[in-house]
This record gives structure tokens, sequence and C-alpha cells, in this order.
């Protein structure tokens, strides 16, 4: 197993450029990141932000037309500019990922456990049968009944669907996972299902989890600690409990004012939503990327960008937070 | 007794209705789905009335009878005095014009080959609006949110981002100026920081025109943030029905309960009473209480002397507090 | 890639317009042809004579008419039918569906060949027979594959909020299924108007063809028949087949090209 507190993944400064018409643009700008055995780190954002870019530079999947820039370390592997032999390697046994939307992505005329054991034939030297058993157990492990493994994809629903994705993401027993939006488009039955099982598997295996969302409370309920993303930086870090009940970065603040709490009479009422929309990657703001939507700007921050702050556990790049926390 | 006296006023007002499908399974068993069945509710002007739900619990056929797109099988639906599935042509078009729609997906709400002008003026051709249509369109879009909205005609939908097509959509709906807009998910494929936006301008829009909201969902927060009202619908039926308030803080029905446990919350980690089993089939609809194999109240023990009726009676939609209603044999009981 | 296909096309249909100015009837007399039988390409018949003495340029350029004017026509027959076969299935379903289907299976069972030579029979030997022919057989695979795109778009959110706009259904064909089905019907033309062409050569050459009329499809079969191939008479048979090549080229560069035009989403800004 692994060791609680080893290093998995350390992020250092990194870049992703896509080439868009004619022009260079970040999607991701400069992220530090560092995730260590069994950690859950919730990386929230809004769409364009990045955090969908990040998950596949870690696994080194982007298309051929980004440049990446800086560091990504998963133990001792430098996975950019890795040879593909050291990538494949990596996949599935290192780092694994349940894409977003993934649920949808089955063969339709394939069994779903010949899928799944397909997968695991892909990357570990085992025998059909072997692979099979391995199947088997996995999906007893995120609660299938084995003999489904005969079913085809149409015959399962959208929340098992998923299971069958997570099952096959933990095939070769990876020490960390990526989930990009895992419960998306499921009911919030089934979705307190699935981050119950994310829950569950990552005491059993002491797994990390890189949860990716758009829907914070889904982190609150699966992360320990959360990075709040804004046009490819990181705009806030911390403890999930702490950041989710006070944020200080004003972005943070209108996410989280976003998702009413029932039984809040404060939250009765629309939740207040941000003017504008998110910056072009090619067209970034001088100063703060959020200063044009930011209801608290102020003098220096059209001018100035900020740079990501430490305040006890808390990081944030505000001016704001900086005058407050002064 | 109070629903006839109050169908003069209502905006909208649904009696009994049953909406039936056949059957869309590639195996199993054919035949027909009951998806609503035996619907009561009115709507008062004015008034912001959510129906949430699971998947498979029939609120967006239910919705989709309201719009006149499926002929219900029995019952009523009457918005402004009309019934949809007893018009035909000239007046059904009429009619059309009182109640808009806003769907869930805003990229597939439009047609990738209408400009944002086309859009919004075929509402406006198809009712021969009175006036200047350049205007009426330019109106509708400014007051969308889109402004300058000539700079918005020429533009086709994949060229905008997800909350400015959901304006495009709500201002050829608003263009109409029509008594009831029904918006099913309107914001749930937005960004989280572009919702509030939206929701803002539907409530706004709902007071300038005077417009009712049904805001049909499966977000419980959703509803907590801005329904007067809400129906909590189950398997085709609905279970409990009040203040959104009530209904929401206060719950009678062992399903609402439920579903409240589970929805996540940003403020807190919760630990999971979750429902055994899959979501609702509309396929298979248990005898008595639809909800009876998966109620926690049933498996405890709870339920006591009312248990017999829970598996054999479908428990009626009763007001247990005066505008608070629940279909529950236990909580009726308790009463 | 457009424009490509574009140009080709316009040199053909150039050539066709005014073929009986570049190539005059009078030069295409049997009787008194200009050069001397089978003769190889030369400084005066560029791509030398026919069996009569005739410029088989001239016969290319003057084939030029039939062969595109055949496939064209064939074309239209066969897409309009097949569209609108196919989009009337698609939206009405039920019965329709059902009759407009079975409708479609039984003519896309009748084999082409005999067809045409039943339909040469019984109609006479003509250019219109051909491109009947060549319609009628050639309609049903599109209009499948235009009723399954239409049940497609059909469930579209957009086609119910129009529905629930007021529009009535000439207005959701006419607004919203035809303009999102029109790629696919016109990639469907290029490709049977390839085969078309390609048909209407087959047809001549076997001999059901205008007998007095010249296309490419009859220049080959003349070649064929006067043995071309033995006699090493190449200039005869490469350049009738390497012009449908051309043609169908043309087309295909073109299509590409259209779909950009008719597509917001693939303009380039």
């Amino acid at each position: 197993m692994n060791e609680a507190g080893d290093t998995l993944l350390e992020i250092k400064n990194l870049r992703v450029l896509y080439e868009i018409r004619g022009a260079r643009a970040p999607a991701v700008d400069g992220v530090d990141l560092t995730l260590r055995a069994g950690d859950a780190l919730g990386l929230a954002g809004e769409s364009g932000c990045g955090k969908s870019t990040l998950a596949l530079a870690c696994l080194g999947l982007l298309p051929s037309n980004a440049t990446v820039e800086g560091s990504i370390r998963f133990r001792d592997t430098e996975v950019i500019g890795a040879k593909p032999g050291r990538l494949r390697a990596l996949r599935w046994a290192g780092i694994s990922m349940v894409f977003q939307g993934a649920m949808n992505a089955f063969n339709p005329v394939k069994r779903v456990g010949d899928q799944v054991v397909e997968a695991i034939l892909l990357h570990e030297d085992v025998s059909r049968s072997e692979a099979r058993v391995r199947m088997r157990e996995l999906f007893e492990h995120v609660g299938i009944a084995s003999r489904r493994a005969g079913d085809y994809p149409h015959e399962f629903s959208g929340g098992m669907r998923q299971r069958v994705m997570i099952a096959m993401a933990l095939a070769c027993n990876p020490p960390l996972v990526i989930a990009d939006e895992p419960t998306t488009a499921l009911d919030v039955m089934i979705q307190a299902q699935i981050l119950n099982l994310l829950a569950q598997l990552r005491e059993e295996r002491n797994i990390a989890l890189l949860v990716i969302t758009h829907d914070l409370s889904v982190l609150a309920q699966v992360a320990d600690r959360v990075a709040i993303m804004y046009a490819g930086r990181i705009v806030e870090e911390g403890f999930a409990s702490k950041l989710l009940t006070t944020p200080l970065h004003p972005y943070s603040k209108s996410l989280v004012g976003a998702f009413p709490v029932i039984g809040d009479p404060a939250s009765r009422g629309i939740p207040a939503g941000l003017p504008g929309d998110p910056p072009d990657p090619a067209a970034r703001p001088r100063g703060c990327a959020f200063h044009p939507r930011c209801p608290a700007a102020f003098e220096p921050c059209d001018r100035i960008d900020p740079v990501l702050e430490r305040y006890g556990s808390r990081l944030a790049a505000c001016h704001l937070v900086a005058e407050e926390e002064a | 007794m109070g629903e006839e006296a109050r169908s003069h006023a209502a905006a909208l007002e649904v009696l009994d209705l049953e909406v039936r499908f056949a059957s869309r399974r590639l195996y199993g068993s054919g035949g027909e789905v009951l998806a609503v069945d035996g619907v009561s509710f009115h709507v008062d002007p004015g008034e912001v009335f959510c129906i949430a739900g699971e998947s498979g619990c029939g609120k967006t056929t239910l919705g989709r009878a309201l719009l006149g797109l499926v002929k219900p099988h029995s019952g009523k639906v009457s918005i402004s005095g009309l019934d949809p599935a007893r018009l035909r042509r000239e007046e059904l078009r009429k009619f059309r014009r009182r109640v808009q729609v806003v769907f869930q997906d805003p990229m597939g709400s439009l047609n990738p080959r209408q400009s944002v002008y086309e859009a919004v003026a075929e509402g406006v051709r198809i009712h021969r609006l009175q006036g200047d249509e350049k205007e009426i369109v330019a109106r509708a879009l400014a007051r969308a949110g889109l402004r300058p909205p000539e700079r918005f005609f020429l533009s086709y939908p994949h060229e905008l981002s997800g909350g400015q097509r959901q304006r495009v959509v709500i201002a050829a709906a608003i263009a109409l100026e029509p008594r009831v807009l029904i918006a099913d998910e309107p914001v749930s494929m937005l960004d989280a920081s572009v919702r509030g936006e939206i929701l803002e301008l539907l409530v706004e829009l709902k007071d300038e025109i005077g417009m009712t909201l049904v805001l049909i969902t499966h977000d419980l927060a959703f509803a907590w943030a801005l329904a007067d009202r809400v129906a909590i619908m189950y398997l085709g039926k609905i279970v409990e029905l009040g203040p959104a308030q009530t209904v929401l803080t206060e719950p009678f029905h062992p399903y609402t309960k439920s579903l409240l446990a589970v929805a996540p919350e940003v403020g807190r980690r919760r630990t999971h009473e979750v429902l055994t089993g899959e979501p609702p089939d509309p396929a298979h609809i248990p005898p008595g209480c639809r909800f009876h194999p998966r109620c926690p109240v049933l498996r405890s023990g709870e339920a006591g002397p009312q248990e017999p009726r829970c598996l054999g009676e479908i428990p009626a939609l009763e007001e247990l507090v005066p505008g608070h209603r629940a279909a529950c044999h236990v909580a009726a009981a308790g009463d | 890639m457009g424009v490509a296909g574009l140009a080709i096309l316009a040199v053909f249909v150039v050539l066709a317009v005014f073929a009986d100015v570049l190539a005059p009837e009078a030069r295409l007399s049997v009787t008194n042809a200009p050069g001397a039988p089978l003769e190889p390409p030369s400084a005066q018949f560029w791509l030398g004579t026919d069996e009569l003495g005739r410029s088989v340029l001239d016969l290319v350029i003057q084939g030029s008419q039939i062969s595109l004017l055949v496939g064209f026509l064939a074309t239209a027959i066969s897409m309009l039918i097949g569209a609108l076969v196919g989009i009337m299935a698609g939206y009405f379903g039920g019965w329709a569906d059902v009759i407009l289907m079975r409708f479609t299976d039984w003519f896309l069972v009748i084999p082409f060949l005999p067809l045409a030579i039943v339909l040469a029979a019984i109609l006479g030997r003509s250019l219109l027979v051909i491109a009947l022919v060549i319609g009628v057989t050639t309609w049903p695979a599109t209009a499948r594959v235009v009723r399954a795109q239409v049940l497609t778009l059909k469930e579209r959110p957009y086609v119910e909020r129009a529905r629930a706009l007021g529009a009535g259904n000439r207005q959701i064909i006419t607004r919203h299924i035809l303009p999102n089905v029109f790629p696919l019907i016109f990639a469907n033309t290029i490709l049977v108007v390839a085969l078309a062409i390609l048909t209407e050569t087959t047809l001549s050459f076997l001999g059901l063809g205008d007998p007095f009329s010249v296309s490419w499809g009859s220049i080959l079969e003349s070649a064929f028949a006067e043995g071309a191939i033995s006699l090493g008479a190449w200039w005869y048979l490469v350049p009738p087949g390497l012009c449908i090549v051309l043609v169908v080229l043309g087309f295909t560069m073109c299509g590409y090209a259209f779909d950009e035009i008719l597509d917001p989403r693939l303009r380039k800004r």
C-alpha cells in the first residue's frame, strides 16, 4: 500500500498554452500543486478555467497543439516530455482518470464486463481469465453484482455506469485517481452513492483523489482541501471545511454563494451571480484577471497581478485579502 | 371545494392529469408506462411554483403536458381557462402564446443554423404580433440582458456563451409576453457564476410582465432559493405539496426527508443515509404507496398499524397542515 | 480545396456549354471525317482520331455535354424523390413512415441493369430514359439516410421549442428540419452525381444510350467495339475515362467547400 504522507504528485509552475487563431493562449497559467498519498484535493472552477486541462496534462493527454511548460512530477517520473513508454507505464497503474461524461463513452455493442477486461489486459500482463477474476472483484468493490458483467451498457443506469468507470480506474491499483465531474448529470440520490463510494474506496485503499468539478457542494462531501481556479490560475486554496464556509477571495465568495443552503433563510432569494463571463485566455485583463467582474475591485487591482500569499492554512491571490489580513 | 373557487383566479390549474407513454425499452416488457398518474394542483398568478423530483418521476412529462406538447390520457389542464388538449390548430396556436418554455440545454434549444434574430423573430412572425418586427426583437433581446441587441442580430448560437444562449431562448419566449413560463432546469447546464444572473432575469421578468413561473428541477437547493411553493414528485404522483419554506424544512413525506438528507451542502459534510436501490422505474410501479419498497419508515418498523395500507392502498394527497399536503399514510395518521 | 474543385468543374461546364462552338457538329460527321482512321495524337489532332477519322478531342468535348447533362438530370430526379420521401417518412412517422419505407425498400431491391434494359426496350433508347433509370434506382439510398437524420433532428430541443412557440409542421420542416438535413442531402448529391455520370457511361457503353449522340460512355463503347485495346489506340480510351475521374473529383472537392459555407460553425472567421 501507499505510505500516508508520501508526495505523489508535485506540480510546479505549470503552464499549458494552446494555439488558437495564430496566437498562443494560456489555458493553465502558472499553477503549483502538491498531492500526498491518501489526500483528497478538490479543484473547482467554471468552464474555461483550466481545470480539465490540468488533469489531462498530468497524464500527458494533451492534444498536439498544446505547449506545456513547467514540471509535473509523479513520484520520480517527470511527466512533461516523458517518452511514450514511460507515460504508458504511468497511466492507469500510477494515475488513472475518470473522464467527464465517461459513463456515456461505453461501446454500446460490447458487454460491460468485456470492456473492463480489455482495459485491464491493456495495462497489465495477465491472462484473460485472471483479468476476468479481477474484473469481478472490482465490480463487487464498487457495489455491482458480478453477474451484471454480461450486460450491455444500455441496461445499466447512469449511476451504475459511472461506478463501472470508477472500477475501471481502479483496475491497476493506482495510488492516484483523477475524477473529472464524477457526478454531473446524476440524480442527487445516485450522486450521494457515488460520493460515498469514492470516500469508501479512498479509505480502504488509501488512494489519493483529485476531484475536478464546478459543483462546490460535491467537493464539500469528498475533499479535504479545495483549490479554486480562475483564468488558469489558483486564486484560493485551503481546507475544504474552512474555505467553503469562509471563503476569502471575492470569486470564491461568489462561487460559494451560488449554492443555496436549504433551511438557511439567508439563502432564500436569488443566488448572487457575477456579471460578465470568464476572460478569453487569449485576452487576459491587465492586473488581476478577475478585476473586471469583481464587486470589490479597487486601486491596484487593474494594474498589479496579485500573487498567491499564505494566510495561515489558506492561500489566496487577492489585493483585498492582503489588505484585510495585514 | 376550495379548488373550484380558486380556479377562476388561478393562472394554471391541473386536474387529475394522466399521461401515458408506449414503453421504449430495448428489452424487457413493452406496453404502456404511466408517466404522470393523477396529478392535481394549481398555481396562483405571479407565483414561482417548483416541481421537484428525480429522473423518472414524471416532472418533465408534466411540463410537456402543460405546454400542450404531449396529449394526456385523461384529466384537465387549464391555463387562463384553456386546455391545450382540447384545442385545434388556430386556437392551439393562440394558446401557445400564453405559455412559453425554457429548456435545460441552451445549445440544443437553438437551431445552429438560425441567427439570433431569426430565433427570436420566429415566434413574432408565427403569431403576427403588432408592431415593427425588428423593434420587437430588439426589445426582447435587450430585456433579456443582451445589450446592445443589434450586436447580436447576426450572431449564431455557437458564437455565444452558455448564458447568452439561454438569454436568447428567454428573449424568444418573452417576446410573446406569455402568462406562464415553464422553465425545465433552466440553469443546470450553466456555470455556477452565471446562474444567478439568469435566475435574477427570470424573476425580474416575472414581475415586469406579470408572468407566473413554473420551475422544474431535481435540485432542492434551487427550489429553496426561488420557489414560493414546491411540489415533490415520485413515480408520477405528487407526494408532497406546500410552501417551499415549510416543505423543505419540515417535510412530512419520508421521500422528501430522504432527498433533503442527501442534498449536498457547501457548508458541511454530511453522513449519508442513502436510500438503497436504483431510482424509480416508471415501467415497474409497486402496488400501494409507490415509495414503500424504499421507505425508511416502513423499513424501520415505525409504520406500525399503517403498514398494510402502505403496501396495498395508494395514499391520497391530504392537507396535514393548512396549505401543506402530503401523501403518506403514516404522516396522515400521525397528525 | 473548394476553389480547386470549382475550377475543375467550371472547365468542364464551359466545355459542355461551348461544345458546339469548340467542336462543331460538322467535324463530327460520320461521313465527312477530317482525318485518317485511328491516328495517334499529332499537332493537328491533339488526341488522335477515332476509327472514322474524327478528332477524339472533339468527341470528348462534345461528349461532355451529354454526360454532364444526363448526370445532373438523373441526380436531380434522385435527390428530389429521395429527400422528399425521407423527410416525410422521418417527420410524420406512423403510417406514412411505414408505407413510404416499404415503397423505398421495394425500389432498393430492383436490380438496375435489367430495369434499364427493360425501360430502354419499352420507352426507346434515349437520354431521358437513362436519366430516369438512374434517378429511379438511386433515390432509395438517399431516402433512408435522410429519414435517419430527420428522426434524430425531430427530437432536438429546438424543434420542441419551435413547436411550443406555435410553429406548424410546415414551418418546422422548412425552417428547422430542412436546413439541418441539407448538408446531408448535399453530401449525398455529390455521391449521386458521380454515380450518375459513371452509370450513364456504363449504360451507353452497353449500347442502351441514344445511338445518335456522343457521350463519354459511347466513346468508350466505340473504342472497345473497334478493338482499340489490341490496336494500342490508347488515345481513344484514356481521355473519356480521365474526364470522368476529373469531374467526380471536382464534385467531391466542391462538396467539402459547400459544407463549410452552409454550416455556420465551420466557417473560418
